[in-house]
């Protein structure tokens, strides 16, 4: 039994940030960070931050925030980044990826999203690489050394392929989970979030709440991420904060212009990190800090105040076979 | 420039819609002359009638409250790889003759540290490489319009005639329009060349021009566009009630 790769079969997997961090992201990791424009679990990034873990290599497909891999970038814990969208939009840019880069401490990989997808799903379905018709023509396959060009073994047909990456340590944040670590999301699915925890050899999952199995056993299709993937369930709320998760509360656009304008700044972005990332222990530190500084109103505009619920009941019930016992239909 | 894009979507169409004017571009066009387009987002948000919220991004709750389906990127990027995308809305920072255009970032590519990053790839280059009509949004400035972008990120119509297909492309799909805050350009069906089409009311040809880095096309007559009517204007004022777009 290996204790950093899937299958995990236990029903113990509730900790805490900083145990999850300690125990299953490893300096040298190859770590795929979860979430687009919202449902970063950006709790993650920080703890790694605070934990001074080396030499990563982040794996994305969009990302969009200054918190999260720019964050692990701009802390020095990350050294390599492959992405097919990469920045605050604020900022318009990714902005210590841009300082890292000027200052060659840090090496990008482009993929396009059609790439970056069937990269993961490569990893996903467990083969070495898989063909793909974008890419072919453009200047990305000149410097990304994953994207080659290729045949069709069956009709000769030109092609690209993409190389599947190895990756550790999936970061997902999700609605719910339970204590055995089932994943579960609505409204989306995190793009690609999907295929990224299912390509990691394991999952830490950070969950808006955790709730009972019995709760996922009554609607398993909401379940995306399997229990067997997950080293690791983190109760936290407000995890995904300024990103957003779905059904709790929206992107926090003022905090993250607000971020974004001193993380561009490298003289006032050290101060920001002692602020907001190294002070705290956990998230529930970061938002008690986030309503003293801005207010309690200022968190709670950020909930769901338009709610939308389903119209209509799904059923997964059943009937037991045994009314068919010692029925038969004659035959004439 | 929104009017244009807008006008752009064909009622009965499945639209993909990149980030910024796009988004207001494809909602213009489902509440005015195609209501009955599909709208998909990057993240995989779909849609019809317009967005019951005004996203400001392709990953935004407005792409997926009251939509018919949540799907997910790979749907997306499914969709434009079996050529069941009827046109796509891009943009960058660069673009040149063929329709090529940069979105990576502005630099030399060989020594890395001397990029400029922009955002990235994203879904630019499978739209220009797979979506069967792409509209390349880019403002009419020297800088922008160059005689040859930096990287080819999303690839346009290459070099030429017969170049799409000679890589591997398919032929039969790529870049149909430029779309600037001057005017409209098509691509020259035999040399694959953009030309000026038409242009918005207050530019002038010679302005193009001044503004373009190439030796630029102009077809033999270059129509005016038709500015917003009425109805675009105030369904425009209905959908972006806050003005988030106008800035």
């Amino acid at each position: 039994m290996n204790d950093l790769k899937a299958p995990f079969i236990r029903d113990d997997k509730v900790m805490t940030i900083r145990e999850a961090v300690k125990r299953y992201v490893n300096s040298g990791d190859t770590v795929y960070v979860g979430g687009f424009q919202t449902g970063i679990p950006t709790e993650a990034c920080f703890e790694i931050a605070r934990q001074k873990k080396k030499d990563l290599t982040c794996w994305t497909t969009g990302h969009d925030t200054c918190l999260g891999i720019d964050l692990l970038v701009g802390t020095g814990c990350c050294k390599e980044v492959h992405y097919s969208w990469l920045a605050s939009w604020p900022a318009r840019r990714a902005p210590a990826t841009q300082r890292a880069l000027a200052e060659s401490k840090v090496k990008l990989y482009a993929y396009s999203n059609y790439s970056a997808l069937a990269a993961l799903m490569g990893a996903f379905m467990g083969v070495p690489y898989m063909p793909i018709v974008s890419e072919i023509g453009s200047d990305l396959m000149k410097y990304n050394p994953n994207l080659l060009s290729t045949t069709c073994p069956f009709t000769g047909k030109k092609l690209a392929a993409v190389k599947s990456p190895k990756i550790d340590t999936a970061l997902i944040a999700v609605q719910r989970a339970d204590s055995s670590g089932n994943g579960q999301k609505w409204m989306g699915r995190g793009p690609s979030d999907e295929w990224g925890a299912g390509a990691a050899d394991r999952v830490i999952l950070v969950a808006e709440e955790v709730v009972s199995t019995d709760v996922i056993r009554h609607d398993p299709d909401r379940t995306f991420v399997p229990s067997f993937k997950s080293c690791a369930v983190v109760h936290c709320p407000w995890g995904c904060h300024p990103t957003g998760m779905h059904g709790h509360y929206i992107r926090d656009m003022v905090f993250e212009r607000y971020a974004a304008k001193h993380v561009s700044d490298v003289s006032k972005y050290q101060k920001f990190l002692d602020e907001w990332v190294y002070a705290f222990e956990d998230r529930s530190q970061y938002v008690k800090h986030y309503e003293k500084k801005f207010g309690h109103e200022a968190l709670e505009r950020q909930r769901i105040s338009n709610h939308i619920y389903p119209l209509a009941q799904v059923d997964y019930g059943y009937t037991r076979y045994e009314v068919y016992k010692d029925l038969e239909y004659a035959v004439e | 420039m929104v009017t244009v894009a807008a006008r752009e979507v064909k009622n009965g169409e499945l639209v993909l819609a990149g980030i910024g004017l796009p988004i207001l571009a494809t909602n213009l066009a489902q509440k005015t002359h195609a209501p009955n387009s599909l709208l998909m987002f990057e993240a995989g948000g779909l849609l019809k009638g317009g967005c019951e919220v005004l996203p400001l991004a392709v990953d935004d709750f407005g792409t997926y409250v009251l939509s018919e389906a949540t799907q997910s990127m790979c749907s997306v990027m499914g969709a434009l790889g079996r050529g069941e995308i009827d046109v796509a809305f891009l943009s960058g920072a660069q673009v040149d003759r063929f329709g090529n255009v940069n979105s990576i970032g502005v630099g030399d590519f060989s020594q890395p540290h001397t990029v400029k990053l922009l955002p990235g790839p994203g879904g630019a280059n499978p739209m220009s490489s797979l979506g069967k009509r792409t509209s390349i949004i880019m403002p009419q400035e020297k800088r922008k319009f160059v005689e040859k972008v930096a990287h080819i990120t999303s690839p346009g119509w290459l070099w030429g005639p017969d170049a799409r297909e000679s890589v591997g492309l398919p032929p039969d799909r790529g870049p149909t329009l430029i779309i600037s805050n001057m005017g409209i350009f098509r691509f020259d069906q035999t040399t694959k060349e953009a030309y000026l089409d038409s242009i918005f009311p207050g530019a002038t040809v010679e302005d193009v021009k001044a503004n373009t880095g190439w030796r630029l096309k102009v077809a033999p007559q270059v129509k005016r566009i038709d500015p917003p009517t009425e109805k675009e204007l105030n369904t425009l004022r209905e959908i972006d009630k806050t003005g988030l777009y106008s800035k």
